[in-house]
């Protein structure tokens, strides 16, 4: 080895860190070459310059400071314990496993409880099943009762309207003759008939549209529902009276004919009372009393019911 | 009354096995677990050499104490990176020393030594003043290398350390070891030519 090449490695002998081999060929140079001897030399010098122009070895505290300092260093450690940040270390296998565990017990409990509830119910329905289930809903007897009561009613009170309104019409309408109300008197009348084995004749419109004025009586009743109670009593006896007169064994219905210009062309019997006699009372009882009068309806025919007492 | 100066074989470094001793390896084992009291079993067993390394620096017993608990500190906030396989000390030395660096950094002043003036070896005045003079040369000398220089010079003279140790606390290759040291000698040497 020459200066050059022991030169790279004079620092490492001096710090010891050659091998045996590396170490001895730098000692075998050094034994011949004062240049690298003092070299080494002034390595030494620095060293020791160093390590004397250190102001103080490094100060014992004593045996005291180093008890508290790990007291003191694993104070803080677990004063700080908590809000350390420690990086996030696998966890055992078994608490990784607790939310798949879970899942895995939940739907196990959910299908243990389901199975009784599925036996249960029965996979499909019989006929008798289907049929009530499919079947409308069946009304109750007091609903039953109502919807069928409030038609009737609203029927009667409809006939009833109309007949006063059809009595109104053919009593009220007449342009020569005053207003009568028609039903009174034609009850009276046929009472009277009555007597004399006469007819009492009724009339009572056919269901069609409410003319105007049924619409304004209908109204105008509407309006005065509560107030009117009293004075529709009336009618309604009278309405009783026809479905009497209807249903009776001797009571019969007139086929009432008004042409185009709005007066009586043609009473027949519609149905017969059973009493031809009767029936022929009725016809020109009608016809005595309306015929020569305007109607205001045009081209109708009314069917108009009477009673009639049986003849003695 | 000479004050009482660590002794070297409670400094230095034992001799780095490369397999940590079975019960440090269940120390640390136990401590990264979360184990305080065995951490601070380890606290104990190192903590007069990396107090020393760090006094090195600082040369300051309050920054040494103080930069010493927290490189413990941080240490075991860290222990969950630390590989069992290998030694504790150089990784503790390398976080003490980081630690202690990025400290004379921040302070930004020259590594004053307050033991300078205050405690010279000698009682002949004139001896006394020389000494004083050396240690304030050779220590500005020092002051004045870079970290990079310094820290290995200072573990190298002062500590005694092997370089491959210096290379693995501070993570560099044995080469740069070498010539980060060779540098730092020739610079502290320019600045002493007269004394030597």
């Amino acid at each position: 080895m020459n200066c050059k090449e022991i030169e790279e490695f004079l620092q490492a002998y001096h710090d010891g860190e050659l091998s045996a081999k590396e170490r001895e060929a730098v000692e075998r140079h050094l034994e011949k070459c004062p240049k690298c001897q003092a070299k080494l030399a002034e390595l030494k010098a620095l060293d020791e310059l160093i390590i004397d122009g250190e102001a103080e070895k490094v100060p014992d505290p004593g045996t005291h400071y180093w008890h508290s300092f790990t007291h003191r260093v694993t104070r803080r450690i677990v004063a700080h314990h908590e809000p350390i940040i420690r990086p996030r270390r696998p966890r055992p296998l078994e608490f990784r496993l607790i939310p798949y565990l879970s899942a895995a017990v939940a739907v196990f409990l959910a299908i243990v409880i389901s199975i009784p509830l599925l036996k249960r119910a029965p996979a499909k329905f019989t006929e008798e099943e289907i049929a009530e289930i499919t079947a409308p809903p069946q009304k109750s007897n007091v609903s039953f009762k109502r919807f069928e009561e409030e038609p009737e009613a609203q029927k009667i009170e409809l006939r009833d309207k109309k007949l006063v309104s059809t009595d109104e019409i053919l009593g009220a309408e007449p342009v020569e003759t005053g207003r009568k109300l028609p039903l009174a008197g034609m009850t009276a009348e046929a009472d009277k008939a009555a007597k004399g084995a006469g007819a009492a004749a009724k009339e009572q419109k056919p269901p069609t549209e409410p003319s105007r004025t049924e619409r304004t009586f209908l109204k105008d009743e509407e309006k005065a529902k509560p107030a009117a109670a009293a004075k529709t009593a009336e009618p309604y006896l009278e309405e009783a009276e026809v479905f009497a007169a209807q249903l009776a064994p001797k009571s019969g219905t007139l086929r009432v004919m008004i042409d185009s210009t709005g007066q009586l062309a043609k009473v027949t019997i519609e149905k017969s009372s059973g009493d031809p006699k009767a029936d022929t009372i009725a016809m020109k009882t009608y016809k005595n009393q309306w015929e020569g009068k305007t109607f205001r309806e045009r081209q109708r025919t009314l069917l108009v019911p009477f009673s009639q007492q049986p003849t003695e | 009354m000479p004050q009482p100066v660590l002794k070297d074989e409670e400094t230095k470094p034992q001799a780095e096995p490369t397999q940590p001793p079975d019960d440090e390896k269940k120390l640390l084992a136990e401590a990264k677990n979360g184990n305080t009291d065995a951490f601070g079993k380890l606290v104990e067993r190192y903590q007069r050499r990396v107090y020393t390394v760090i006094y090195r620096f600082v040369r300051n017993h309050t920054e040494a104490d103080d930069l010493a608990q927290e490189a413990f500190i941080r240490a075991f906030r860290a222990i969950d990176r630390f590989d069992l396989r290998y030694p504790f000390s150089p990784w503790m030395y390398r976080i003490a020393i980081n630690l202690t660096l990025n400290h004379l950094k921040k302070r930004r002043l020259p590594m004053v030594d307050a033991d300078l003036e205050r405690k010279p070896s000698a009682n002949n005045p004139v001896s006394v003043f020389e000494q004083v003079e050396t240690r304030r040369k050779v220590h500005a000398a020092i002051a004045k290398l870079p970290l990079k220089l310094r820290q290995v010079l200072v573990l190298r003279v002062y500590e005694d350390w092997p370089y491959s140790q210096i290379a693995q606390v501070l993570a560099i290759p044995i080469g740069t070891v070498m010539s980060r040291l060779a540098r730092a000698r020739q610079a502290v040497k320019e600045e002493l030519k007269e004394l030597l």
